[in-house]
Protein backbone atom coordinates (compact mmCIF):
# COMPACT_ATOMS: atom_id res chain seq x y z
CA UNK A 1 0.00 0.00 0.00
CA UNK A 2 1.47 3.03 -0.97
CA UNK A 3 1.77 6.25 1.38
CA UNK A 4 -1.58 8.40 1.83
CA UNK A 5 -0.61 11.26 -1.52
CA UNK A 6 2.70 9.42 -2.59
CA UNK A 7 3.64 10.91 -6.22
CA UNK A 8 2.62 7.27 -7.94
CA UNK A 9 -0.96 7.27 -6.27
CA UNK A 10 -0.84 11.54 -6.91
CA UNK A 11 -0.27 10.49 -10.37
CA UNK A 12 -2.68 7.97 -10.84
CA UNK A 13 -5.54 10.17 -9.34
CA UNK A 14 -4.20 12.81 -12.05
CA UNK A 15 -4.20 10.81 -14.85
CA UNK A 16 -7.77 9.15 -13.85
CA UNK A 17 -9.17 12.55 -13.43
CA UNK A 18 -7.97 13.58 -16.67
CA UNK A 19 -9.21 10.76 -18.67
CA UNK A 20 -12.79 11.26 -17.14
CA UNK A 21 -13.02 14.81 -16.94
CA UNK A 22 -12.30 14.66 -21.20
CA UNK A 23 -15.92 13.20 -21.00
CA UNK A 24 -17.23 16.57 -19.55
CA UNK A 25 -15.08 18.03 -21.90
CA UNK A 26 -17.05 16.74 -24.75
CA UNK A 27 -20.15 17.23 -23.27
CA UNK A 28 -19.51 20.61 -22.81
CA UNK A 29 -18.41 21.80 -25.80
CA UNK A 30 -21.84 20.73 -27.13
CA UNK A 31 -23.30 22.67 -24.47
CA UNK A 32 -21.31 25.93 -25.29
CA UNK A 33 -21.83 25.70 -28.57
CA UNK A 34 -25.52 25.41 -28.39
CA UNK A 35 -25.36 28.26 -25.76
CA UNK A 36 -23.70 30.05 -28.15
CA UNK A 37 -26.03 30.74 -30.77
CA UNK A 38 -29.63 29.94 -28.57
CA UNK A 39 -28.20 31.48 -25.55
CA UNK A 40 -30.08 28.56 -23.44
CA UNK A 41 -28.35 25.65 -21.24
CA UNK A 42 -29.51 22.62 -23.23
CA UNK A 43 -30.23 20.37 -20.37
CA UNK A 44 -30.87 17.20 -22.12
CA UNK A 45 -26.99 17.09 -23.20
CA UNK A 46 -26.49 14.44 -20.61
CA UNK A 47 -29.72 12.47 -21.29
CA UNK A 48 -28.53 12.25 -25.00
CA UNK A 49 -25.02 11.51 -23.81
CA UNK A 50 -26.38 8.40 -21.98
CA UNK A 51 -29.08 7.32 -24.68
CA UNK A 52 -26.00 6.85 -27.10
CA UNK A 53 -24.45 5.20 -24.29
CA UNK A 54 -28.07 2.67 -24.30
CA UNK A 55 -27.61 2.89 -28.14
CA UNK A 56 -24.02 1.41 -27.82
CA UNK A 57 -24.90 -1.04 -25.40
CA UNK A 58 -27.83 -2.57 -27.54
CA UNK A 59 -25.64 -2.74 -31.08
CA UNK A 60 -23.36 -4.60 -28.22
CA UNK A 61 -25.78 -7.06 -26.90
CA UNK A 62 -27.89 -7.99 -29.49
CA UNK A 63 -25.19 -7.23 -32.73
CA UNK A 64 -22.28 -7.94 -30.65
CA UNK A 65 -20.81 -4.66 -32.71
CA UNK A 66 -17.86 -3.25 -31.07
CA UNK A 67 -18.52 -0.43 -29.17
CA UNK A 68 -15.68 1.38 -31.02
CA UNK A 69 -17.40 0.47 -34.03
CA UNK A 70 -20.24 1.80 -33.24
CA UNK A 71 -19.15 5.48 -33.34
CA UNK A 72 -19.44 5.28 -36.62
CA UNK A 73 -23.10 4.60 -36.85
CA UNK A 74 -23.95 6.60 -33.94
CA UNK A 75 -22.32 9.57 -34.26
CA UNK A 76 -23.88 10.67 -38.10
CA UNK A 77 -27.26 9.51 -36.69
CA UNK A 78 -26.54 11.97 -33.81
CA UNK A 79 -25.63 14.82 -36.04
CA UNK A 80 -28.12 14.00 -37.90
CA UNK A 81 -30.36 14.00 -34.58
CA UNK A 82 -29.40 16.98 -33.46
CA UNK A 83 -30.29 18.92 -36.58
CA UNK A 84 -33.97 17.14 -36.42
CA UNK A 85 -34.25 17.85 -32.89
CA UNK A 86 -34.08 21.64 -33.94
CA UNK A 87 -36.93 21.58 -36.63
CA UNK A 88 -39.42 19.40 -34.42
CA UNK A 89 -38.62 20.69 -31.07
CA UNK A 90 -36.93 24.37 -31.37
CA UNK A 91 -37.61 25.92 -34.62
CA UNK A 92 -41.43 27.57 -34.00
CA UNK A 93 -40.13 29.16 -30.55
CA UNK A 94 -36.85 30.58 -32.15
CA UNK A 95 -37.91 33.59 -31.68
CA UNK A 96 -39.95 33.45 -28.87
CA UNK A 97 -37.19 33.89 -26.01
CA UNK A 98 -35.13 32.00 -23.77
CA UNK A 99 -37.95 30.17 -21.99
CA UNK A 100 -40.25 28.23 -24.35
CA UNK A 101 -36.68 26.73 -25.44
CA UNK A 102 -35.46 26.05 -21.93
CA UNK A 103 -38.43 24.39 -21.45
CA UNK A 104 -39.04 22.12 -23.91
CA UNK A 105 -35.62 21.12 -23.18
CA UNK A 106 -35.85 20.63 -19.80
CA UNK A 107 -39.19 18.56 -21.03
CA UNK A 108 -37.21 16.71 -23.75
CA UNK A 109 -34.89 15.24 -20.89
CA UNK A 110 -37.64 14.07 -18.66
CA UNK A 111 -39.32 12.50 -21.71
CA UNK A 112 -36.32 10.80 -22.60
CA UNK A 113 -35.06 9.18 -19.13
CA UNK A 114 -38.40 7.60 -18.46
CA UNK A 115 -38.31 6.49 -22.58
CA UNK A 116 -35.20 5.00 -21.57
CA UNK A 117 -35.85 3.25 -18.22
CA UNK A 118 -39.09 2.34 -20.26
CA UNK A 119 -36.66 0.73 -23.22
CA UNK A 120 -34.29 -0.52 -21.10
CA UNK A 121 -35.20 -0.57 -17.60
CA UNK A 122 -33.75 1.62 -14.46
CA UNK A 123 -31.07 -0.35 -14.10
CA UNK A 124 -27.07 -0.04 -14.42
CA UNK A 125 -25.88 -1.27 -17.61
CA UNK A 126 -22.32 -1.76 -18.58
CA UNK A 127 -20.33 -3.05 -21.63
CA UNK A 128 -17.50 -5.66 -20.92
CA UNK A 129 -15.84 -6.16 -23.71
CA UNK A 130 -13.18 -8.53 -24.22
CA UNK A 131 -10.50 -5.15 -23.73
CA UNK A 132 -12.65 -3.71 -21.01
CA UNK A 133 -10.32 -4.71 -18.17
CA UNK A 134 -7.41 -4.38 -20.54
CA UNK A 135 -4.71 -2.28 -18.90
CA UNK A 136 -1.74 0.14 -20.41
CA UNK A 137 1.24 0.26 -18.26
CA UNK A 138 2.76 3.72 -18.61
CA UNK A 139 5.84 4.76 -16.69
CA UNK A 140 4.60 2.95 -13.68
CA UNK A 141 1.19 3.87 -13.51
CA UNK A 142 -2.18 1.93 -14.70
CA UNK A 143 -3.79 3.51 -17.30
CA UNK A 144 -7.74 1.90 -18.61
CA UNK A 145 -7.23 1.09 -22.25
CA UNK A 146 -10.39 2.15 -23.40
CA UNK A 147 -10.41 5.45 -21.02
CA UNK A 148 -7.07 6.18 -23.09
CA UNK A 149 -9.12 5.56 -26.27
CA UNK A 150 -11.72 7.96 -24.81
CA UNK A 151 -9.16 10.61 -24.52
CA UNK A 152 -7.70 10.89 -27.81
CA UNK A 153 -10.99 10.29 -29.36
CA UNK A 154 -12.19 13.58 -27.20
CA UNK A 155 -9.25 15.23 -28.33
CA UNK A 156 -9.91 14.37 -32.28
CA UNK A 157 -13.51 15.73 -32.00
CA UNK A 158 -12.16 18.83 -30.24
CA UNK A 159 -9.56 19.21 -33.16
CA UNK A 160 -12.33 19.02 -35.73
CA UNK A 161 -15.03 21.11 -33.92
CA UNK A 162 -12.12 23.69 -33.83
CA UNK A 163 -11.08 22.96 -37.47
CA UNK A 164 -14.72 23.39 -38.60
CA UNK A 165 -15.54 26.60 -36.57
CA UNK A 166 -12.41 28.47 -37.53
CA UNK A 167 -11.70 27.06 -41.33
CA UNK A 168 -15.02 26.81 -43.12
CA UNK A 169 -17.64 29.46 -44.09
CA UNK A 170 -20.30 27.50 -41.75
CA UNK A 171 -18.33 27.04 -38.87
CA UNK A 172 -17.41 31.38 -39.26
CA UNK A 173 -21.02 31.47 -39.59
CA UNK A 174 -21.94 29.70 -36.83
CA UNK A 175 -19.15 32.39 -34.61
CA UNK A 176 -20.17 35.27 -36.59
CA UNK A 177 -24.03 34.27 -35.17
CA UNK A 178 -23.20 33.53 -31.38
CA UNK A 179 -21.13 37.00 -31.24
CA UNK A 180 -23.77 38.65 -32.87
CA UNK A 181 -27.28 37.27 -33.57
CA UNK A 182 -28.90 39.87 -35.53
CA UNK A 183 -26.34 41.33 -37.60
CA UNK A 184 -25.65 37.76 -38.98
CA UNK A 185 -29.34 37.95 -39.49
CA UNK A 186 -29.03 41.33 -41.78
CA UNK A 187 -25.99 40.06 -43.92
CA UNK A 188 -28.43 37.00 -45.27
CA UNK A 189 -27.32 34.18 -42.58
CA UNK A 190 -30.43 32.31 -41.56
CA UNK A 191 -30.59 31.80 -37.81
CA UNK A 192 -32.59 28.15 -38.42
CA UNK A 193 -29.52 27.26 -40.26
CA UNK A 194 -27.40 28.58 -37.41
CA UNK A 195 -28.88 27.30 -35.12
CA UNK A 196 -29.35 23.56 -36.39
CA UNK A 197 -26.15 23.50 -37.21
CA UNK A 198 -24.64 24.17 -33.53
CA UNK A 199 -27.13 22.00 -32.70
CA UNK A 200 -26.42 19.14 -35.23
CA UNK A 201 -22.90 19.31 -33.14
CA UNK A 202 -24.21 19.70 -30.00
CA UNK A 203 -25.61 16.31 -30.27
CA UNK A 204 -22.80 14.45 -32.16
CA UNK A 205 -20.38 15.28 -29.94
CA UNK A 206 -23.00 14.11 -27.08
CA UNK A 207 -23.21 11.02 -29.47
CA UNK A 208 -19.49 10.22 -28.77
CA UNK A 209 -19.05 11.36 -25.38
CA UNK A 210 -22.33 8.42 -25.28
CA UNK A 211 -20.29 6.06 -26.88
CA UNK A 212 -17.40 6.41 -24.49
CA UNK A 213 -19.52 6.75 -21.75
CA UNK A 214 -20.95 2.82 -22.44
CA UNK A 215 -17.04 1.80 -22.96
CA UNK A 216 -16.05 3.13 -19.82
CA UNK A 217 -18.50 3.53 -16.80
CA UNK A 218 -21.61 1.96 -15.65
CA UNK A 219 -24.71 3.95 -16.09
CA UNK A 220 -28.34 4.73 -15.85
CA UNK A 221 -31.33 6.52 -17.34
CA UNK A 222 -30.91 9.12 -15.27
CA UNK A 223 -27.58 9.34 -14.99
CA UNK A 224 -27.47 12.20 -17.83
CA UNK A 225 -29.03 14.95 -15.22
CA UNK A 226 -25.35 15.06 -13.24
CA UNK A 227 -23.68 14.82 -16.67
CA UNK A 228 -25.30 18.22 -17.97
CA UNK A 229 -24.54 19.70 -14.87
CA UNK A 230 -20.53 18.78 -14.77
CA UNK A 231 -21.37 19.80 -18.08
CA UNK A 232 -22.24 23.32 -17.36
CA UNK A 233 -19.95 23.53 -14.24
CA UNK A 234 -17.17 22.62 -17.00
CA UNK A 235 -18.55 25.24 -19.57
CA UNK A 236 -18.10 27.90 -16.54
CA UNK A 237 -14.09 27.10 -15.69
CA UNK A 238 -13.59 27.26 -19.34
CA UNK A 239 -15.45 30.84 -20.21
CA UNK A 240 -18.32 30.02 -22.65
CA UNK A 241 -17.92 30.50 -26.23
CA UNK A 242 -14.52 28.55 -26.33
CA UNK A 243 -14.39 25.17 -26.93
CA UNK A 244 -10.89 24.53 -25.89
CA UNK A 245 -11.59 26.27 -22.88
CA UNK A 246 -14.34 23.62 -22.45
CA UNK A 247 -12.53 20.81 -22.96
CA UNK A 248 -10.10 22.06 -20.31
CA UNK A 249 -12.51 22.57 -18.07
CA UNK A 250 -14.11 19.92 -18.39
CA UNK A 251 -10.44 18.04 -17.53
CA UNK A 252 -10.09 19.93 -14.99
CA UNK A 253 -13.13 19.08 -13.11
CA UNK A 254 -12.62 15.40 -13.58
CA UNK A 255 -9.12 15.94 -11.77
CA UNK A 256 -10.78 17.67 -9.03
CA UNK A 257 -13.53 15.27 -8.25
CA UNK A 258 -10.99 12.33 -8.69
CA UNK A 259 -8.73 14.48 -5.82
CA UNK A 260 -11.73 15.07 -3.60
CA UNK A 261 -12.73 11.41 -3.91
CA UNK A 262 -9.38 9.97 -3.03
CA UNK A 263 -8.46 12.99 -0.44
CA UNK A 264 -11.72 12.98 1.22
CA UNK A 265 -14.53 10.47 0.34
CA UNK A 266 -16.55 9.50 -2.46
CA UNK A 267 -19.84 11.35 -1.07
CA UNK A 268 -18.06 14.78 -1.10
CA UNK A 269 -16.47 14.58 -5.19
CA UNK A 270 -19.73 16.37 -6.10
CA UNK A 271 -19.75 18.84 -3.33
CA UNK A 272 -16.18 19.70 -4.06
CA UNK A 273 -16.98 20.07 -7.49
CA UNK A 274 -19.96 22.45 -6.67
CA UNK A 275 -18.19 24.46 -4.58
CA UNK A 276 -15.33 25.24 -6.59
CA UNK A 277 -17.64 25.92 -8.93
CA UNK A 278 -19.40 28.74 -7.33
CA UNK A 279 -15.73 29.63 -6.33
CA UNK A 280 -14.92 30.17 -10.09
CA UNK A 281 -18.52 31.98 -10.58
CA UNK A 282 -17.90 34.26 -7.41
CA UNK A 283 -13.98 35.20 -8.38
CA UNK A 284 -14.04 34.74 -12.02
CA UNK A 285 -16.92 34.89 -13.85
CA UNK A 286 -15.38 35.14 -17.29
CA UNK A 287 -14.07 32.01 -17.09
CA UNK A 288 -10.58 30.89 -15.69
CA UNK A 289 -8.80 31.05 -18.94
CA UNK A 290 -10.28 34.16 -20.31
CA UNK A 291 -6.92 36.21 -20.64
CA UNK A 292 -6.38 34.42 -23.82
CA UNK A 293 -9.59 33.22 -24.42
CA UNK A 294 -10.90 33.13 -27.80
CA UNK A 295 -13.96 32.32 -29.66
CA UNK A 296 -12.89 28.32 -30.75
CA UNK B 1 -35.80 50.12 -58.48
CA UNK B 2 -37.54 50.13 -55.06
CA UNK B 3 -40.99 50.89 -53.69
CA UNK B 4 -42.19 51.68 -49.86
CA UNK B 5 -45.68 51.92 -50.32
CA UNK B 6 -47.50 52.85 -47.36
CA UNK B 7 -45.99 51.16 -44.35
CA UNK B 8 -47.08 50.95 -41.05
CA UNK B 9 -44.97 49.20 -38.63
CA UNK B 10 -45.36 48.70 -34.98
CA UNK B 11 -43.72 47.64 -32.29
CA UNK B 12 -46.23 45.59 -29.96
CA UNK B 13 -48.65 48.74 -29.20
CA UNK B 14 -46.80 51.73 -30.15
CA UNK B 15 -46.40 52.57 -33.64
CA UNK B 16 -43.29 53.60 -35.39
CA UNK B 17 -44.34 53.80 -39.09
CA UNK B 18 -47.03 55.84 -40.53
CA UNK B 19 -48.03 55.22 -44.16
CA UNK B 20 -44.60 55.78 -45.03
CA UNK B 21 -44.51 55.51 -49.07
CA UNK B 22 -40.87 56.64 -51.01
CA UNK B 23 -39.07 55.16 -53.58
CA UNK B 24 -35.42 54.97 -54.17
CA UNK B 25 -34.46 55.50 -58.47
CA UNK B 26 -31.76 53.11 -59.92
CA UNK B 27 -28.26 54.41 -59.65
CA UNK B 28 -29.37 57.09 -57.81
CA UNK B 29 -27.98 58.36 -54.07
CA UNK B 30 -31.52 58.81 -52.09
CA UNK B 31 -31.21 59.65 -48.52
CA UNK B 32 -33.26 59.01 -45.27
CA UNK B 33 -33.33 61.91 -42.64
CA UNK B 34 -35.07 63.27 -39.74
CA UNK B 35 -33.95 63.39 -35.91
CA UNK B 36 -33.55 60.34 -33.55
CA UNK B 37 -36.68 58.62 -32.88
CA UNK B 38 -38.15 59.18 -36.38
CA UNK B 39 -38.06 55.96 -37.96
CA UNK B 40 -35.50 56.13 -40.22
CA UNK B 41 -33.87 53.09 -39.12
CA UNK B 42 -37.12 50.97 -38.53
CA UNK B 43 -38.15 51.74 -42.28
CA UNK B 44 -34.72 49.99 -43.09
CA UNK B 45 -34.65 46.92 -40.74
CA UNK B 46 -38.25 46.60 -42.64
CA UNK B 47 -36.85 46.72 -45.81
CA UNK B 48 -34.28 44.16 -45.50
CA UNK B 49 -37.50 42.23 -43.57
CA UNK B 50 -36.16 41.99 -39.64
CA UNK B 51 -39.42 43.40 -38.95
CA UNK B 52 -43.04 42.48 -40.41
CA UNK B 53 -45.02 45.57 -41.45
CA UNK B 54 -48.73 45.00 -40.60
CA UNK B 55 -49.63 47.09 -43.49
CA UNK B 56 -48.31 48.38 -46.67
CA UNK B 57 -45.70 46.92 -49.61
CA UNK B 58 -42.44 47.15 -50.28
CA UNK B 59 -41.55 46.27 -53.90
CA UNK B 60 -38.20 45.73 -55.37
CA UNK B 61 -37.85 45.69 -59.21
CA UNK B 62 -41.65 45.03 -59.41
CA UNK B 63 -42.16 42.32 -57.06
CA UNK B 64 -42.89 42.10 -53.38
CA UNK B 65 -40.99 41.40 -51.19
CA UNK B 66 -42.07 42.05 -47.60
CA UNK B 67 -42.86 39.14 -45.40
CA UNK B 68 -39.82 37.96 -46.83
CA UNK B 69 -37.12 36.38 -44.78
CA UNK B 70 -34.08 38.75 -44.40
CA UNK B 71 -31.45 35.51 -45.80
CA UNK B 72 -34.00 35.98 -49.34
CA UNK B 73 -33.83 39.32 -49.41
CA UNK B 74 -30.09 39.93 -48.91
CA UNK B 75 -30.40 37.51 -51.87
CA UNK B 76 -32.25 39.63 -54.28
CA UNK B 77 -30.17 42.18 -53.96
CA UNK B 78 -30.06 44.33 -50.63
CA UNK B 79 -27.92 44.96 -48.37
CA UNK B 80 -27.80 46.95 -44.99
CA UNK B 81 -24.61 48.61 -43.61
CA UNK B 82 -26.06 48.71 -40.11
CA UNK B 83 -26.02 51.25 -37.29
CA UNK B 84 -22.81 50.76 -35.12
CA UNK B 85 -21.36 48.56 -37.63
CA UNK B 86 -22.07 45.95 -36.21
CA UNK B 87 -19.35 43.67 -36.97
CA UNK B 88 -18.01 40.74 -35.60
CA UNK B 89 -14.96 42.02 -33.70
CA UNK B 90 -13.62 38.33 -32.82
CA UNK B 91 -13.26 37.30 -36.52
CA UNK B 92 -10.63 38.68 -38.76
CA UNK B 93 -11.18 41.33 -41.57
CA UNK B 94 -10.75 38.83 -44.14
CA UNK B 95 -13.44 36.26 -42.19
CA UNK B 96 -16.18 39.16 -41.99
CA UNK B 97 -15.87 39.61 -45.63
CA UNK B 98 -16.21 36.45 -46.19
CA UNK B 99 -19.33 36.20 -44.65
CA UNK B 100 -21.28 39.08 -46.35
CA UNK B 101 -20.75 37.04 -49.09
CA UNK B 102 -23.18 34.35 -47.54
CA UNK B 103 -26.07 34.11 -49.67
CA UNK B 104 -26.59 31.96 -52.20
CA UNK B 105 -26.17 34.47 -55.52
CA UNK B 106 -22.91 35.88 -53.44
CA UNK B 107 -21.08 32.91 -52.45
CA UNK B 108 -19.69 31.36 -55.69
CA UNK B 109 -18.00 35.35 -56.60
CA UNK B 110 -16.47 35.86 -52.84
CA UNK B 111 -13.03 35.86 -54.10
CA UNK B 112 -14.31 38.07 -57.07
CA UNK B 113 -15.75 40.53 -54.84
CA UNK B 114 -13.03 40.64 -52.48
CA UNK B 115 -10.73 41.67 -55.12
CA UNK B 116 -13.43 44.29 -55.88
CA UNK B 117 -13.65 45.81 -52.26
CA UNK B 118 -10.00 45.42 -51.54
CA UNK B 119 -9.57 47.85 -54.23
CA UNK B 120 -12.03 50.42 -52.91
CA UNK B 121 -10.67 49.86 -49.48
CA UNK B 122 -7.10 48.61 -49.98
CA UNK B 123 -6.89 49.12 -46.17
CA UNK B 124 -9.08 45.94 -45.83
CA UNK B 125 -6.48 43.79 -47.96
CA UNK B 126 -3.44 45.14 -45.51
CA UNK B 127 -5.14 44.57 -42.53
CA UNK B 128 -6.91 41.05 -43.52
CA UNK B 129 -5.61 39.38 -40.61
CA UNK B 130 -6.43 41.57 -37.92
CA UNK B 131 -9.56 40.59 -35.78
CA UNK B 132 -12.36 43.55 -37.00
CA UNK B 133 -12.14 44.44 -33.26
CA UNK B 134 -9.12 45.70 -33.27
CA UNK B 135 -9.36 48.37 -35.94
CA UNK B 136 -10.01 51.91 -35.59
CA UNK B 137 -13.85 53.61 -35.99
CA UNK B 138 -13.01 54.58 -40.04
CA UNK B 139 -11.61 51.61 -40.70
CA UNK B 140 -14.59 49.53 -39.41
CA UNK B 141 -16.57 51.82 -40.91
CA UNK B 142 -14.64 50.83 -43.83
CA UNK B 143 -14.90 46.89 -43.58
CA UNK B 144 -18.99 47.03 -42.61
CA UNK B 145 -19.19 48.97 -45.66
CA UNK B 146 -16.90 46.42 -47.91
CA UNK B 147 -18.92 43.46 -45.90
CA UNK B 148 -22.01 45.03 -47.32
CA UNK B 149 -20.72 44.81 -50.74
CA UNK B 150 -19.62 41.44 -50.08
CA UNK B 151 -23.42 40.35 -51.04
CA UNK B 152 -23.17 42.07 -54.41
CA UNK B 153 -25.98 44.27 -53.37
CA UNK B 154 -28.42 46.28 -56.37
CA UNK B 155 -29.26 48.70 -53.55
CA UNK B 156 -26.57 48.95 -50.61
CA UNK B 157 -28.53 50.70 -47.58
CA UNK B 158 -25.97 52.74 -45.08
CA UNK B 159 -27.26 53.53 -41.16
CA UNK B 160 -25.72 56.33 -40.01
CA UNK B 161 -22.15 55.31 -41.47
CA UNK B 162 -20.86 58.52 -40.17
CA UNK B 163 -21.84 58.16 -36.40
CA UNK B 164 -18.87 58.39 -33.70
CA UNK B 165 -16.20 59.60 -36.35
CA UNK B 166 -14.19 62.30 -36.70
CA UNK B 167 -14.48 65.27 -38.96
CA UNK B 168 -11.93 64.17 -41.39
CA UNK B 169 -12.93 60.59 -41.40
CA UNK B 170 -16.69 61.70 -42.19
CA UNK B 171 -15.82 63.67 -44.91
CA UNK B 172 -13.65 60.97 -46.58
CA UNK B 173 -16.54 58.71 -45.90
CA UNK B 174 -19.14 60.62 -47.70
CA UNK B 175 -16.24 61.11 -50.93
CA UNK B 176 -16.49 57.01 -50.49
CA UNK B 177 -20.32 56.73 -50.73
CA UNK B 178 -20.34 59.37 -53.89
CA UNK B 179 -17.53 56.61 -55.71
CA UNK B 180 -19.17 53.95 -54.66
CA UNK B 181 -22.29 55.43 -56.40
CA UNK B 182 -19.79 56.28 -59.78
CA UNK B 183 -19.54 52.63 -59.94
CA UNK B 184 -23.33 52.00 -60.17
CA UNK B 185 -24.10 50.86 -56.31
CA UNK B 186 -27.53 52.43 -56.01
CA UNK B 187 -27.32 54.06 -52.05
CA UNK B 188 -29.97 54.76 -49.52
CA UNK B 189 -28.40 56.70 -46.73
CA UNK B 190 -29.89 57.15 -43.50
CA UNK B 191 -28.19 60.29 -41.67
CA UNK B 192 -28.05 62.22 -39.03
CA UNK B 193 -25.24 64.65 -40.56
CA UNK B 194 -27.88 66.24 -42.82
CA UNK B 195 -25.94 68.89 -44.54
CA UNK B 196 -23.10 66.25 -45.62
CA UNK B 197 -26.50 63.70 -46.96
CA UNK B 198 -28.26 66.41 -48.43
CA UNK B 199 -25.12 67.24 -51.11
CA UNK B 200 -24.47 63.81 -52.19
CA UNK B 201 -28.26 63.07 -52.68
CA UNK B 202 -30.25 63.05 -55.82
CA UNK B 203 -33.57 62.64 -53.94
CA UNK B 204 -34.35 63.29 -49.96
CA UNK B 205 -37.08 62.43 -48.14
CA UNK B 206 -37.33 64.16 -44.42
CA UNK B 207 -38.86 61.73 -41.58
CA UNK B 208 -40.90 62.81 -38.31
CA UNK B 209 -42.28 60.62 -35.56
CA UNK B 210 -42.51 57.66 -38.00
CA UNK B 211 -44.07 60.00 -40.80
CA UNK B 212 -42.51 61.33 -44.23
CA UNK B 213 -43.18 64.90 -44.01
CA UNK B 214 -40.83 65.84 -46.65
CA UNK B 215 -39.89 64.81 -50.11
CA UNK B 216 -37.80 66.22 -52.74
CA UNK B 217 -34.53 67.06 -54.51
CA UNK B 218 -31.10 66.93 -52.15
CA UNK B 219 -30.38 70.17 -53.14
CA UNK B 220 -33.91 71.53 -52.91
CA UNK B 221 -34.36 70.37 -49.63
CA UNK B 222 -30.77 71.67 -48.51
CA UNK B 223 -32.06 75.03 -49.58
CA UNK B 224 -35.53 74.78 -47.23
CA UNK B 225 -35.49 76.87 -44.64
CA UNK B 226 -37.60 74.55 -42.78
CA UNK B 227 -35.16 72.33 -42.83
CA UNK B 228 -32.29 75.05 -42.39
CA UNK B 229 -34.07 75.60 -39.20
CA UNK B 230 -35.12 72.05 -37.70
CA UNK B 231 -32.24 70.03 -38.50
CA UNK B 232 -29.12 72.26 -39.53
CA UNK B 233 -28.96 74.67 -36.38
CA UNK B 234 -29.40 77.66 -38.55
CA UNK B 235 -31.20 80.64 -36.87
CA UNK B 236 -32.93 83.26 -38.77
Amino acid sequence: MPGFLSFHSLSQILINGLLFGTMYGIAAIGVSLIFGTMQIIFIAQGAMIVLAAYLTFWLFSLFFLDPFLSIFFIVPAFLLLGGGLYQVLFRKVAYAGKNPSLLIAFGFMIMLENLMSLLWTPNTRAIKTSYTAYGIEMFGLQVSFTRMVAFFLAILATIVVTFFLKKTLMGKAVRAASEDLGAATMIGIGTHWVNSTTFSIGIGLAGLAGVATAMTFPFDPYFGFIFSLKALIAVAFGGIGSVWGALVGGILLGVIESLGFYLLSGVWADGISYVVFLLVLMLKPEGLFSGFKRIA
Amino acid sequence: MLRVNSLNVSYGDAQALWDVTFSVREEEISCLIGANGAGKTTALSTILGMIRPFSGQVEFFGSRIEGKRPNAIVDLGISLVPEGRRLFSKLTVRENLELGAFTKQARPLTKETIKWVTEVFPILEERKGQLAGALSGGMQQMLAIGRGLMARPKLLMLDEPSLGLAPLIVKMLFEIIRKLNDRRVTILLVEQNIHQALKISQSAFVMKTGKIVLTGKGCELMADPEIKKAYMGVLE
